[in-house]
């Protein structure tokens, strides 16, 4: 009687332990195996609130219309193909309803004409949050656009990889311009 | 022995010097009395004690911890960090197969072990999240999380667990927004299968302890995850039924209370049966407003025979509540007719002001209907109580009428004069009643 429970345990424990690896193993492949894209990010709403330990990030690519596969619903899973902007920016290519071949796409929700790309938060440390929003705000206003986030792509997953203000990762952005105390 | 005894022994132990002394009971009843409670020691205040120090030692160790690795975290590499996140896991795990081997009996350490497994689960993907900043949505986390503490909570028979995992199901629900449903989506309808899922473990609680605290707060969680699943069921199905559907809700409640829980405490009844009472009484007051029945979505929204999967599942979810409430009141009313029954008449009621409201259109008669129903539902509670002498059931009749009236006060062209009159009617009804009910308790 005892050994079963334990037995179930175990089985329970094994996958308690593996949902945790599973998003561990599959965010490796897209880091190490992944084509990089840059986002630029859009201009910020000035009233959004502060998010506390992550900074909200809004992408130009999310607010350009798109035209969507036939009999999409609102909030479906599609899969979205990039190209590059003549600056090198990622630009939305084409919008799935099915899995296209190769390993350079990406999984989004479709919001009527546009899409939301499923990576929205930027995770900084407590410390960080409040200075880096603001650099964020600062550098993604509507005249002054020079905020961009690179993104890891590999067959549906999309790893965001780094923050870029000013052409600088955000650590080194914020290092750079720390107001002297 | 059921521990809310307790206070009545107490008491008890407390009165039998006087007992004696009045010469009631002989010295020797008194000492056998004393014998007979006192041998019977329930272990159950040390038990509620010991599992609550328990837990809240753990958590605040388990704060700590966090607050000095999260002091840290920016000067850690990810391997590490991943190795963070996984640490309380493991341990947690490794707790709980010491509790299956050696602690089985003991409630409070079955329960510690699986809060913490389960607490550690949830940490162990949110860290994850964070360091490799994967977004997933936050719906899907909380489903997965509570899928894989499900079984924890069946392995450990852990009553907090459960209650967690009630509230989590509700979570789950209330956080999938945006769907084309009014903001609900169809996939939200699976949440009565997650309810489903842990209603054995509870139905086992209640096998064990069906008076418990422990119990009472999985029925309670089991009822607010009931009551936010049919909201959103009701926006995906038949919208305007939902008077019908939370007529059928709180009767269900009401009726838990009073029936499934007859033997409760000697002395009080059963918090399903108070609560019963406020949302029957809210939602009658509320529905005998003329506005909740004056809707334009009767054409549109309402086909009682939906057209497909999502909108006709979650109509028959809504006739299911309605349907539940009206049998368990009818099987209520055959095995035992001592029990006060006119609360749970709203469900009945409910459905035919519905059935009128669709078919004319008019608001009007339907909320008349719901006003004799709250009028008919103050003065019999009102005579029951008269009738059995019991004060405070007197007093609650009168307060639904009172608070009818008050209600009307608000919509109806009633001259002042006839609204003051109506007032000091009630308030001499109150006088009056009470009087009667004291005098007559006094002479018995």
């Amino acid at each position: 009687v005892k050994s079963w429970r334990l037995i179930v345990f175990a089985l329970v424990g094994v996958a308690q332990l593996a949902v945790p690896a599973s998003l561990i193993w599959k965010r490796e492949q897209t880091l190490r195996q992944g084509s990089v894209w840059k986002f630029r990010t859009a201009p910020v709403d000035p009233v959004d609130a502060f998010r506390g330990r992550y900074v909200a990030l809004e992408f130009e690519a999310e607010s350009h219309e798109i035209s969507p596969p036939p009999n999409a619903d609102y909030g479906q899973t599609v899969f979205v193909t990039l190209r590059p902007d003549p600056e090198g920016f990622a630009e939305v290519d084409q919008v799935n309803s099915s899995r296209p071949a190769g390993d350079d796409f990406i999984e989004a929700q479709l919001r009527g004409k546009t899409i939301s790309l499923p990576f929205d938060k930027y995770w900084v440390t407590e410390r960080d949050a409040p200075a880096a929003e603001a650099a964020y705000r600062a550098q993604s206003r509507r005249d002054k656009r020079n905020a961009f986030a690179t993104v890891r792509v590999f067959r549906g997953d999309a790893a965001l990889e780094q923050l870029y203000l000013d052409g600088l990762p955000l650590g080194e952005y914020l290092r750079a311009n720390a107001a002297p105390k | 022995m059921r521990s809310a005894d307790r206070s009545g022994i107490r008491w008890l132990l407390a009165e039998l010097p006087d007992l004696v002394t009045g010469g009631i009971v002989s010295a020797e009843t008194a000492e056998a009395l004393r014998q007979h409670y006192s041998s019977r020691d329930p272990g159950e205040p040390r038990r509620i004690g010991f599992v609550l120090s328990a837990i809240l030692g753990s958590l605040l160790v388990g704060a700590g911890v966090i607050l000095l690795v999260a002091h840290n975290w920016d000067f850690l590499s990810r391997p590490v960090r991943c190795a963070i996140a996984f640490t309380p896991l493991v341990l947690s795990q490794a707790l709980a197969i010491f509790v299956l081997l050696r602690r089985r009996e003991s409630a409070p350490w079955r329960e510690c072990a699986a809060i913490l497994n389960v607490a550690a689960i949830g940490t162990a993907i949110a860290l994850v999240s964070q360091t490799y900043q994967i977004q997933g949505d936050f719906a899907r986390f909380i489903l997965v999380w509570m899928l894989l503490a499900l079984p924890v909570i069946y392995l450990f028979r852990t009553s907090l667990g459960l209650a967690i995992y009630f509230v989590g199901a509700t979570v789950w629900v209330l956080s999938s927004k945006g769907g084309p449903f009014f903001g609900a989506r169809p996939n939200d309808l699976w949440v009565w299968v997650l309810l489903a899922l842990g209603v054995p473990a509870f139905i086992a609680r209640l096998r064990e302890n069906r008076n418990g605290y422990g119990t009472l707060l999985i029925l309670t969680a089991l009822a607010v995850a009931a009551a936010f699943s049919l909201g959103q069921t009701d926006e995906i199905g038949a919208r305007s039924f939902w008077h019908c559907s939370f007529a059928g809700f709180w009767t269900a409640v009401y009726l838990v209370g009073v029936a499934s829980f007859k033997d409760w405490r000697p002395t009080r009844p059963h918090p399903f049966v108070a609560a019963g009472w406020i949302g029957i009484l809210s939602l009658t007051i509320f529905l005998s407003f003329r506005d909740p029945w004056r809707t334009h979505q009767w054409q549109n929204a309402v086909y009682l025979v939906p057209r497909h999967y999502p909108d006709a599942l979650a109509t028959g979810i809504q006739l299911a509540w309605v349907a539940a409430a009206l049998l368990f009141g009818a099987y209520t009313l055959w095995k035992d007719r001592m029990l006060n029954l006119a609360p749970a008449a709203l469900a009945p009621v409910a459905l035919v002001a519905w059935g009128i409201a669709k078919q004319t259109g008019n608001p009007l008669t339907p909320s008349l209907l719901l006003n004799f129903f709250a009028l008919a539902l103050g003065i019999f509670t009102l005579l029951r109580g008269i009738r059995a002498s019991r004060v405070f059931e007197a007093n609650l009749g009168m307060l639904v009428v009172a608070i009818l009236a008050i209600a009307r006060f608000f919509d109806s062209d009633f001259e002042f004069v006839v609204r003051g009159i109506a007032f000091i009617a009630i308030g001499l009804g109150f006088l009056v009643t009470n009087l009667v009910l004291f005098k007559r308790k006094a002479r018995a």
